[in-house]
């Protein structure tokens, strides 16, 4: 942290650019083993149903196919590495039975010698199902006892948390505001479709997983336990992968256990891989949340009292929905000085896909809910809505009621401030009702309103207080002085296997093209508990750290033996060699000194490793403000997302270039939350699973986006680091959300904000005569006309 | 879901007789395929024979001076008429401003909308007509300008007016042995301005159009001559809407009249719910767009 | 019925016996063992399947190898310098076994089956020979440089739509660039980086011109 850096914070090229510029780079749809088979999913037809029989006896007289195995005969992940942590956990962490509980939930396997063999095989299979009734809305789940997704019920976990006294808080209130919102079931859509797997069995019993998922280790244990092999015998090694934002977080829905099994089974390498039809309607989304808040505040504009209602919509099976829950408490409470706050959370099932891990992680549906609620609080206290955060946000060295651990590092000022600046909030806000300047020269004229809008966040990093949350790393020096890092850091292109490399590369005071990062590969690296929770940098970069340090020391011992010095602490590296500065002057390169400790002296031939494995000494917060400017064109609905600043405070920017890209990618995707996605189920099914109607933001509609990066220094992270890919899009659809109300004068509590509910709203806000004023339906033909906006 | 297109035949006839002969013998199992960009995101399951239209070379762009007149039978203002290959590339419509100018620059700005760069590189005029969606931005566009098709089949040549080419939802009135060669556009009337306009889900770049509407008008002092307006994803084809010129003809064009006819045009379509947008939507989408669309037309005058 | 076609892949000339239905993508990918084109959806609607034939960027996952008989195909291979060294002393070769390895994140080139021909000359370096071998095409430096680059997924599509517009297009504006990009679907980057870098590439190609 001191600035010092010569590889820490510098805007270095990624250690994969070449690989991916030139296409060299293999990514888990172009791994390909000598003689492999094709696997081919049947999936279910029904939303619910008991499989009763099967018939293949077609199937497995054609030419070409190998195998047909029940989707029941492996075990179904429903938990996470949450439950690896005892017997009784890992009991409830599989599930085995003969039901489908959406419509995609796989039914069997067919292994093929070609995919073209395993298509033609599934149409030749007989199903006989026991079709059950379906429940679609999880407030219907809730109360229906008479149809039951799961044995125990629709009710997959309840919570109900409660800080201060909420009734005595409302009776301060100057200003209550109550509402419900409701979120959309967004689906990470990444450029490689969810789902190339390729598992191989050796004749000695070893299991080799070429597999995608975002946590390796975590996918090595559950095969491990699921099909009784010994960890030392699952090996599970991650290529290329392009892109995960959660949608990896474990193993995806049919998949790697599936895949491994008939591995097992068939005695050859097998591979199973999901079309992007099958990506949209069978993997894991966001869930989508239904919240009911009710906020107050006083009228100097302290917040008093806040009261939640969470429904979430899990689908049919839950992995990753308790923690979504906790997250969404976490980081709702967390961030503000709220003294009386109860959250009541219930996770229903219902049968539709599944619901998982998603960027952001119950927090984007959380923060939409809860900034709207502030952004509307300010607007009656006629407060800039900037103002109400800065009064009331939990600063560093306050309590955080839910970890009961005072708050770290905190820059969420100077996001708010640094980040207003950079919008021009100041020239371009102001308080509502808006007066006729709001058709003036800021460009509305017309049909076209323009508006601002912001809301903060707070996120997590790293999973360090309720999830097994290890990071390892080893540092070996070779004989030359170049280093390998063993890690099985897994990056999806955030680019944190660079990020490490230049930790590892500061520590050992070496430059960084001197790092070799390995393959992620648990064969190789140690326990690692993968990307997730926007914890590589922080957690991971924590290990790696202490690892180069030890490898450090050691080099220093060995050069002061080498150069006869006696204090070792008093040498130094850097670029590759080992000085002796402060005393006699002497050096050593680092490739001489290893060669010769290594291969020079018979005596010895030692080599230098660094090893640490462990936990954080925390899980810092991370925060960020997203400003948005928008134009609705007040005849059709449609939203153009003008500019944008995330501001984050990042502790510190190990590769500025990375965050950069993190918050561009971010706050598209989180323009995409607020406006344009969101899967259509209907009765069960999935009416747009393609990119022709799940639209995703493309290059001429993305919005402008200015960057700001806030270095708050986290004591307890690498150089100051800590966690921001997923905080750059949490409070991106609030941002938008509140900049459309400002621009028109509609609360749009629903995501996704389509054009359709912006022009219903105008016209319920026109009909309610005056009570919110709403733009262009006030204005005259003649305006209107004038405007020859093209659509 | 399974993949079965397997077409065992390819052949690349070198004339359009050919062609029809080939269609002909195939009956239902043979298809057609120029730049393919509909065909094998269908990938139908029934097509066993591939007949590349490639070496026809459909693709020419010409203006002559016949004096195709416009239907109603006036005197032509600029006195030359359109022909475009059914070969001719999305993006060649696009790029081709000299070629199609005036009013009949709204053909490349219906090209420039449709898809992606990459899709327009290899996507054709007659494919996209010929796939025959509701929402297809060639044939609305080529609708309001009167444009006919010209299609040749064991039968002969035949000459069909767009207006009655679409039969339903990606289906026409091509026989099983016609290839689609060209479109004809007629000359249009001096005072004559074209606009076409197409609203996406949001402010998208790409979509299909949610609605979509295709103006040419005829001004002679701010005054209404004629009008033609058709729209595209509010009915089972591409339409022609005519009671709106019923409103308009003789009356001096004001924002109050395109807003009026607006209206009567969205009274007089009847979109359906779908996974894009709501009935609702597209009837109050298709009055904001055909006033806009007449504003623009107007302005080209 | 199969069909043989003669395409020229990056420089060489490829023949080839195809099926009807077969893809251009499937073909590359599988058959010639180009597999830095990507297939993300299959139906056109994402451009990791763009590469450039006759010129013109194309999606080759709605391209049959049969519509690319004596095409001139580029793909993201062809770029860079390597490719091109190598291309020039290869013969024309029928297709060669798909070959891959189980390649892990750091694996170096993997098996292209061009045929090298055999020179003669001193042997370089390894290291130094891919340093050299990378002689990246503008647009790909300038992906490097911009930080353009993140799963990296869409990089091949995205570069090879890029070169289509530059091709033609020398000085394009921003807004030109991205609607050129409108077919590349990008989930990591939100376009701010590659775009940046497709406008250095054009200043750089133009002063080269």
């Amino acid at each position: 942290m001191s600035g010092q850096e010569k590889v820490v914070g510098e805007r270095v090229t990624r250690i994969d650019a070449l690989d991916k510029v030139t296409g060299r780079a293999r990514f888990g749809v172009d791994v390909v083993l000598d003689g492999m088979l094709h696997a081919k999913l049947l999936r279910s037809p029904h939303p619910h149903a008991r499989v009763v029989g099967v018939d293949s006896s077609a199937t497995l007289a054609l030419p070409g196919v190998r195998a047909v195995v029940r989707a029941s005969e492996v075990p179904r992940v429903v938990g996470t590495w949450f439950n690896l942590r005892s017997e009784k956990e890992t009991k409830k962490l599989f599930l085995q039975d003969d039901k489908v509980r959406f419509i995609g939930d796989p039914v069997l396997a067919v292994v093929a010698d070609d995919e073209q063999t395993a298509e033609e095989a599934l149409a030749l299979i007989r199903v006989e199902y026991e079709v059950l009734e379906p429940v679609f809305d999880p407030l219907e789940a809730m109360e229906r006892s008479d149809v039951r997704i799961h044995e125990r019920g629709n009710i997959g976990f309840h919570i109900f948390k409660e800080y201060g006294d909420l009734e005595a808080g409302f009776a301060q209130a100057d200003v209550v505001v109550e509402n419900s919102y409701s979120t959309s079931k967004q689906i990470h859509a990444s450029l490689e479709p969810q789902g190339a797997c390729i598992a191989a069995y050796s004749a000695d019993g070893v299991l080799t997983i070429h597999s995608t998922s975002q946590v390796p280790h975590w996918v090595m244990m559950y095969v491990s336990l699921a099909l009784g092999i010994p960890m030392a015998k699952v090996r599970v090694i991650r290529p290329y992968v392009g892109g995960s934002f959660g949608g990896r977080a474990g193993v995806i829905w049919g998949l790697e256990l599936m895949c491994a099994y008939l591995a097992t089974k068939v005695n050859r390498p097998v591979r199973l891989a999901f079309t992007r039809e099958e990506d949209f309607t069978a993997t894991e989304s966001r869930h989508p949340f239904h919240v009911c808040m009710k906020t107050g505040a006083t009228k100097e504009g302290l917040l008093v009292a806040n009261e939640a209602h969470i429904v979430m919509d899990v689908g049919g099976y839950g992995t990753h929905f308790v923690s979504v829950l906790a997250d969404a408490l976490g980081t709702g409470v967390g961030i503000y000085r709220i003294p009386n706050y109860t959250l009541e959370g219930t996770c229903v099932y219902t049968n539709k896909p599944l619901s998982g891990a998603f960027r952001g992680y119950g927090n984007p549906q959380m923060n939409f809910a809860q900034e709207s609620q502030l952004d509307e609080v300010a607007e009656k206290l006629g407060m800039d809505p900037v103002e109400l955060r800065l009064k009331n946000y939990r600063g560093s060295g306050e309590m955080d009621p839910v970890f009961n651990d005072p708050v770290g590092s905190c820059g969420l000022a100077d996001c708010l401030t640094r980040g207003a600046q950079a919008l021009g909030w100041g020239e371009k806000w102001s308080p509502r009702p808006p007066t006729s300047a709001n058709a003036g020269p800021r460009g509305a004229s017309g049909t076209m309103k323009r508006g601002v809008g912001m809301a903060a966040h707070q996120h997590g990093t790293g999973a360090r207080f309720g999830l097994p949350d290890p990071s390892s790393a080893t540092v070996r020096l070779n004989a030359d002085g170049s280093v390998n890092l063993l890690t099985a850091c897994a990056d999806d292109g955030q680019g944190n296997r660079t990020v490490l490399a230049q930790i590892c590369a500061e520590v050992l005071g070496v430059g960084l093209q001197d790092i070799c990062v390995s393959d992620t590969d648990t064969g190789i690296a140690p326990l690692d508990g993968g990307t997730h929770g926007s914890r590589q940098t922080y957690c991971s970069g924590v290990a790696v750290m202490r690892a180069a340090a030890e490898a450090r020391a050691k080099v220093l011992a060995l050069g002061a033996e080498y150069l006869e010095v006696d204090d070792a602490s008093r040498l130094t590296i850097s670029d590759g060699v080992v000085h002796d500065s402060a005393g006699t002057g002497g050096s050593v390169s680092l490739s001489d000194l290893m060669r010769h400790f290594q291969v020079g002296d018979f005596s010895r031939c030692h080599q230098v490793i660094g090893d640490a494995s462990g936990v954080t000494d925390a899980q810092p917060a991370v925060f960020g403000a997203t400003f948005a400017e928008v134009e609705v064109d007040t005849d059709t609905g449609q939203v153009k997302v003008l500019n944008m600043v995330g501001a984050f405070d990042v502790g510190r920017a190990v590769n500025p270039m990375h965050c950069e890209g993190q918050i561009t990618g971010g706050l598209t995707m989180g323009v995409g939350y607020a406006l344009t996605e969101g899967l259509i189920i209907e009765d069960g099914c999935v009416l747009n699973p393609n990119f022709t109607d799940y639209k995703i933001i493309r290059a001429p509609d993305a919005p402008h986006i200015t960057p700001v990066l806030v270095e708050s220094g986290e004591p307890t992270g690498p150089f100051g680091a800590k966690g921001l890919g997923e905080a750059t899009m949490i409070s991106a659809a609030s941002a938008i959300a509140s900049a459309v109300y400002h621009a028109v004068g509609v609360r749009m509590r629903e995501l996704c904000i389509t054009p359709e509910k912006i022009l219903e709203a105008l016209e319920a806000a026109h009909a309610g005569c005056g009570k919110e004023r709403v733009g262009a339906c006030a204005r005259g033909d003649e305006e209107g006309a004038a405007a020859g906006a093209v659509g | 879901m399974t993949v079965s297109f397997r077409p065992a035949e390819y052949v690349r006839p070198r004339t359009v007789e050919e062609a029809s002969a080939l269609l002909a013998d195939f009956g239902g199992q043979g298809a057609v395929i120029a730049g393919g960009t509909d065909l094998l995101v269908k990938k139908p399951a029934h097509v066993k024979a591939l007949i590349d239209l490639v070496d026809l070379r459909l693709d020419h762009i010409v203006t002559d001076g016949s004096s195709e007149g416009a239907e109603n039978g006036e005197s032509t203002g600029n006195g030359r008429a359109l022909r475009i290959g059914a070969s001719v590339t999305v993006t060649d419509l696009a790029e081709a401003h000299h070629a199609l100018s005036g009013p009949w620059s709204m053909i490349t700005e219906a090209a420039r909308l449709l898809g992606t760069p990459a899709v327009r590189n290899r996507a054709t005029l007659g494919g996209n007509l010929c796939n025959a969606s509701p929402a297809g931005d060639l044939s609305v566009a080529l609708l309001a300008l009167r444009a006919y098709a010209v299609t040749s089949g064991t039968s002969g040549v035949r000459r069909i007016p767009l207006s009655e080419f679409f039969l339903g939802p990606n289906r026409t009135v091509l026989a099983v042995d016609e290839v689609l060669m060209e479109i004809g556009v007629p000359a249009t009337p001096a005072g004559s301005g074209a606009a076409f306009l197409k609203l996406g889900r949001h402010q998208s770049s790409v979509d299909i159009a949610t609605v979509s509407v295709g103006c040419l008008l005829v001004a002679d002092h701010g005054v209404c001559r004629d009008v033609r307006i058709s729209l595209g994803a509010v009915g089972p084809t591409p339409v022609l809407t005519h009671a709106p010129t019923e409103a308009l003809v003789g009356r001096e064009f004001s924002p109050a009249l395109m807003r009026e006819a607006g209206a009567i045009a969205a009274a007089d379509v009847h979109p359906i719910d779908d996974v894009r947008a709501s009935a609702v939507y597209r009837r109050k989408m298709t009055a904001v767009l055909v006033r806009r669309a007449l504003e623009t037309a107007l302005r080209e005058v | 019925m199969t069909v043989d076609v003669t395409m020229n892949v990056n420089g060489s000339r490829r023949a080839l016996r195809v099926e009807p239905g077969d893809r251009l993508v499937d073909v590359l990918r599988e058959r010639l063992g180009l597999l830095g084109t990507k297939i993300g959806c299959g139906e056109g609607e994402c451009g990791a399947c763009t590469v450039m034939m006759n010129g013109r960027a194309v999606l080759s996952c709605l391209t049959l190898a049969v519509q690319a008989e004596g095409a001139n195909i580029e793909t993201i291979e062809g770029l860079d310098g390597e490719a091109a060294a190598a291309t020039a002393t290869a013969a024309v070769s029928t297709d060669g076994p798909a070959t891959g390895t189980a390649a892990g994140a750091t694996s170096a080139a993997t098996s292209a089956p061009d045929r090298l021909g055999i020179t003669g000359a001193a042997p370089v370096p390894v290291e130094a020979a891919r340093r050299d071998a990378a002689r990246l095409h503008p647009l790909q430096q300038a992906f490097v440089e911009e930080g353009a680059i993140q799963c990296g997924f869409c990089t091949p599509g995205m570069i090879m739509a890029a070169k289509g517009l530059l091709d033609r297009e020398p000085d394009p504006s921003e807004a030109r660039v991205r609607g050129a990009l409108a077919g590349n679907l990008c989930r990591c980057t939100g376009y701010d980086k590659p775009v940046r870098a497709v406008l250095r590439a054009a200043a750089v190609l133009r002063e080269g011109r």
